[in-house]
């Protein structure tokens, strides 16, 4: 853990030096307004981001008792990318707080994604995160499919919208940290008490129900804080996969199944790998930005094949 | 052994219906308090659903259970856990919690949620060990470990919530005959010692018979036989349950009721011995 | 009064010039003709087409520039200049193109564009329509096109006059002296939101016109044609010129945008960017619109 709160920060100041504007000591106006205003609040959001995809990701894998479970299984991203491009399309010029409409939509889109997917999975009487997750797939193949037809009959704006859901930073500002932030705090200190039912809940639901957790209920409160988690991060962001998946599983290698170190590790080794990405998407082919949903898949996919060679027992 | 009057379990006209298939039909029993009460049946008599109505994971369609004197349906989840602790048959384990890991899980029902565990729930739960012969595995991960040591672990488990009463559905059917005899000699001392009142599923009648005070006889679904293991365990009763030819004789240590099993056909003669 | 020998040797005289003219008639005419299309596919027409379908709004406005407006029988449904086009049949999409529709159209020539993709226009020759791609992709491609249109549509006078006037465009942009030193540089701003711009690379009219005026595009040289650069970068090469659909208020607003020359010199200047983007007649106005502009810098 001090390991990986070291690298972040180190991370943190490497990247705050990267960019096209050369930064020299002492800084003249336009240096500064571009590292306090321009790559500070980057870096912070990347972090902050990336800690929240991870967080999620290990509350989904501990709730569905999944080791595949990303922070996108209930749809939130489509929800998201709708909002979103309802947004753009409909040339809003909604503005609250510097906010302009599309994040505030992606985060109204994303939240409504996961409120109809929580709903579905109230009926019924099987077990419900496994309603949910199929009205998860259900709602997302659901949103898409809207945002796709909307999309195909404003041609002239698919790129705009592909490229953002691509997932990327250049937005960043310190409206947008501050937009998230409220929530990402409420979110992770909400998760870091999940810790122990989250390790009874691995043990499987009737025995978790036997050492005196109510699943039902838990299971709500999960879903409802990863929910938010997930909203806040992939509306300023866009849908940046990966981090979600891999960072517990990294962490997991090294610390265990326990939630109560593997929540905050997750958290930090989210926001690193994040912060590892995002400066590389926008330094590599500087200045052409790379998205950095494409590059988190790029790498993750063949790293997580990696992983899974390297380490079939340690999962387990 | 003396029996307090109260019993610790109280069983009304239970029922309980998956969907349209009746599992269990208008059970009536009582569960005295400090003994160990054996639930035997074929297969499909609805054992299992009965511990899971007894311990609120099921929900029975009809009926109702008392329990310490209260409607189960009224006592919070966490509040039983303190009350009741539960070994089930089977257990996945696909994460690799240590032993002692997991049998600290069994004092989730005490916990505070701001402050951790404290020096008395590390004593109860390296007690609970002991008791399972199961410290010396403290820091193994349970991934490693053979069937019948976890199950050893899953009742240290439920004996670190310190319960008054310990269901268990056929908890030797992973153990070797040395570690049977030992959980059921635990098991007796537990209720001598510390008062623990304990039902188990057994599908070994003999040893049932042997270590149980109490036994009930299921059969599809409703109480076929209920009371002491000489009532219980007649030829009559094994015949008309299980479908197979008995032979009843006692036990030469403990005088009680052994049963010597035949098929039907193959019975030659009821006194060769 | 002629005699009528005299009208008999007029007559003989008359048949004669018209079997010379129609021997002119017919070693003159270009048809059946073969042209190669700038996808590199060879068309071969018997005689000029009289039911055209176009597949792009340039297409399209370069047919009506040539006076071929009632030979075309159908356009895209993103055609939109000039206003007579409104009456026109739609063929649907530019991508992905109608071929049911294209066919039930009856068309002799379908005039194609890079934007409606290979495969159709593939799939169109196999069904036996003749079809002809154009790819204007830089001024001179557009010239060329402009005079493979005017030679398949045997128009070629009024095809040499637009690229005339194209050439004469081009030309003006030209600064007059020969400026020593540094280009001044330009950002090309396009989108509608600060936080959403796009600029424009190479590949693209906009940047070969921005080059042609003298000057540098800060988004050229990138290897991309469309693209969104980095803040910083912007920020950092710090343009001259700003060359924006928006409102140049805007840029006055914002706080980063606000520092840079271009800002603070007020040179932030408004192009009419769709016109810029669609290969045809009209790039000729704004060529013209930004040598005006030029001068306006120059002040």
């Amino acid at each position: 853990m001090v390991g990986l709160s070291l690298g972040l920060v180190v991370a943190a100041v490497v990247a705050l030096c990267l960019g096209p504007v050369q930064l020299k000591v002492p800084l003249d106006p336009l240096q500064r307004k571009v590292l306090l205003d321009l790559r500070l609040p980057r870096v912070i959001l990347a972090v902050m981001v990336g800690a929240a995809l991870a967080v999620t990701g290990v509350l989904f894998q501990g709730l569905f008792r999944n080791p595949l479970a990303d922070p996108y299984v209930l749809g939130t991203s489509s929800g998201a990318a709708l909002g979103a491009t309802i947004a753009v399309l409909s040339n809003a010029s909604l503005h609250l707080g510097g906010l302009s409409a599309r994040p505030l939509c992606a985060f109204a889109g994303a939240i409504l994604a996961t409120a109809l997917v929580y709903g579905l999975g109230r009926m019924g009487n099987r077990s419900a995160p496994t309603i949910m997750l199929l009205a998860g797939i259900a709602v997302s193949a659901f949103f898409s499919a809207l945002t796709s037809l909307l999309l195909y009959f404003r041609q002239e704006e698919m790129a705009k919208i592909v490229f953002w859901m691509m997932g990327g930073f250049s937005y960043a500002r310190w409206a947008e940290v501050k937009m998230i932030l409220p929530y990402l705090l409420v979110a992770f200190l909400l998760s870091r008490s999940f810790a122990r039912q989250l390790n009874l809940l691995l043990l499987g639901e009737d025995k978790a129900h036997q050492l005196g957790l109510e699943v039902a209920v838990f299971q709500r409160r999960v879903v409802f804080t990863a929910s938010i988690l997930v909203a806040a991060a992939v509306s300023v962001s866009g849908s940046i996969g990966f981090i979600g998946m891999v960072a517990p599983h990294l962490v997991r290698l090294f610390i265990g199944p326990d939630h109560r170190y593997l929540i905050p590790a997750s958290a930090l080794a989210g926001g690193l790998l994040l912060l590892v990405a995002d400066s590389l998407a926008r330094t590599v082919l500087s200045p052409v930005e790379l998205p950095v949903g494409v590059l988190t898949s790029l790498i993750g996919g063949p790293f997580f094949l990696y992983l899974l060679k390297k380490s079939r027992r340690a999962l387990h | 052994m003396l029996v307090p009057s109260i019993p610790i379990l109280s069983v009304e006209r239970l029922s309980f219906c998956y969907g349209e298939q009746p599992i269990l039909a208008d059970l009536n029993f009582q569960v005295p308090t400090g003994s160990f009460t054996g639930i035997i049946g074929p297969n499909g008599s609805g054992k299992t659903t009965l511990l899971k109505c007894l311990n609120k994971t099921l929900t029975p369609t009809d009926g109702r259970v008392v329990f310490c004197d209260q409607d189960l349906r009224g006592i919070r989840v966490k509040t039983l856990a303190r009350m009741m602790g539960v070994v089930p048959q089977q257990w996945a384990a696909d994460f690799a919690f240590t032993v002692r890991e997991v049998v600290m899980m069994g004092r989730f029902p005490y916990l505070h949620a701001l402050s951790g565990e404290q020096a008395a729930d590390w004593e109860i739960g390296r007690r609970a060990m002991e008791m399972t012969k199961t410290w010396e595995l403290a820091d193994r991960p349970i991934t490693q470990l053979s069937g019948g040591e976890r199950q050893r672990v899953l009742i240290a488990q439920a004996l670190a919530q310190t319960p008054r009463l310990l269901l268990l559905d056929e908890p030797t059917s992973h153990l070797d005959v040395s570690q049977t005899l030992e959980i059921c000699a635990l098991m007796a001392e537990l209720i001598r010692k510390q008062g623990l009142t304990i039902i188990a599923v057994f599908h070994d009648l003999n040893l049932a018979g042997r270590y149980c005070d109490n036994l009930l006889l299921l059969k599809a679904g409703r109480i076929y036989a209920q009371g002491s293991p000489e009532k219980v365990l007649t030829v009559e009763n094994v015949e008309a349950v299980f479908g197979v030819k008995a032979v009843v004789r006692d036990e030469p240590n403990t005088g009680k009721p052994h049963i010597f099993f035949f098929m039907k056909n193959r019975l030659k003669s009821k006194t060769a011995f | 009064m002629l005699s009528r020998s005299r009208i008999r040797i007029r007559s003989g005289q008359l048949s004669g010039m018209l079997v010379l003219l129609l021997a002119l008639a017919v070693t003159t005419s270009a048809y059946p003709l073969q042209l190669t299309d700038q996808f590199g596919r060879t068309l071969s027409l018997n005689k000029p087409p009289e039911r055209i379908i176009s597949g792009s709004p340039g297409n399209t406005e370069i047919l009506f520039a040539l006076g071929l407006a009632d030979r075309i029988v159908g356009v895209t449904d993103w055609c939109d200049y000039p206003s007579a086009v409104e009456n026109k049949p739609r063929i649907g999409n530019i991508a992905p193109l109608n071929l049911e529709r294209v066919i039930s159209l009856r068309p002799d020539l379908v005039l194609a564009c890079n934007l409606n993709g290979k495969d159709p226009v593939e799939n169109l020759s196999t069904l036996g329509i003749p079809t002809f791609a154009l790819n204007p992709v830089s001024f001179a491609a557009l010239a060329e096109a402009i005079q493979l249109v005017g030679q398949l549509t045997a128009t070629e006078t009024a095809a040499q006059q637009l690229v005339t006037e194209l050439e004469a465009a081009l030309a003006a942009l030209a600064p007059e002296e020969k400026s020593s030193g540094r280009k001044p540089k330009v950002l090309i701003a396009i989108g509608s939101d600060l936080s959403d711009l796009w600029t424009a690379g190479t590949g693209t009219f906009l940047d070969e016109a921005v080059t042609l005026l003298g000057w540098e595009n800060i988004g050229g040289g990138l290897g991309f044609s469309w693209g969104q650069i980095n803040l910083e970068y912007i920020l950092a090469e710090n343009p001259e010129l700003i060359l924006t659909e928006m409102n140049p208020a805007i840029f006055e607003q914002d706080p980063f945008f606000r520092e840079l020359t271009a800002v603070r010199g007020n040179q932030v200047f408004q192009i009419n960017v769709d016109t810029f983007s669609r290969p045809g007649p009209r790039l000729i106005e704004a060529l013209a619109d930004l040598a005006l502009l030029r001068e306006q810098v120059q002040k």
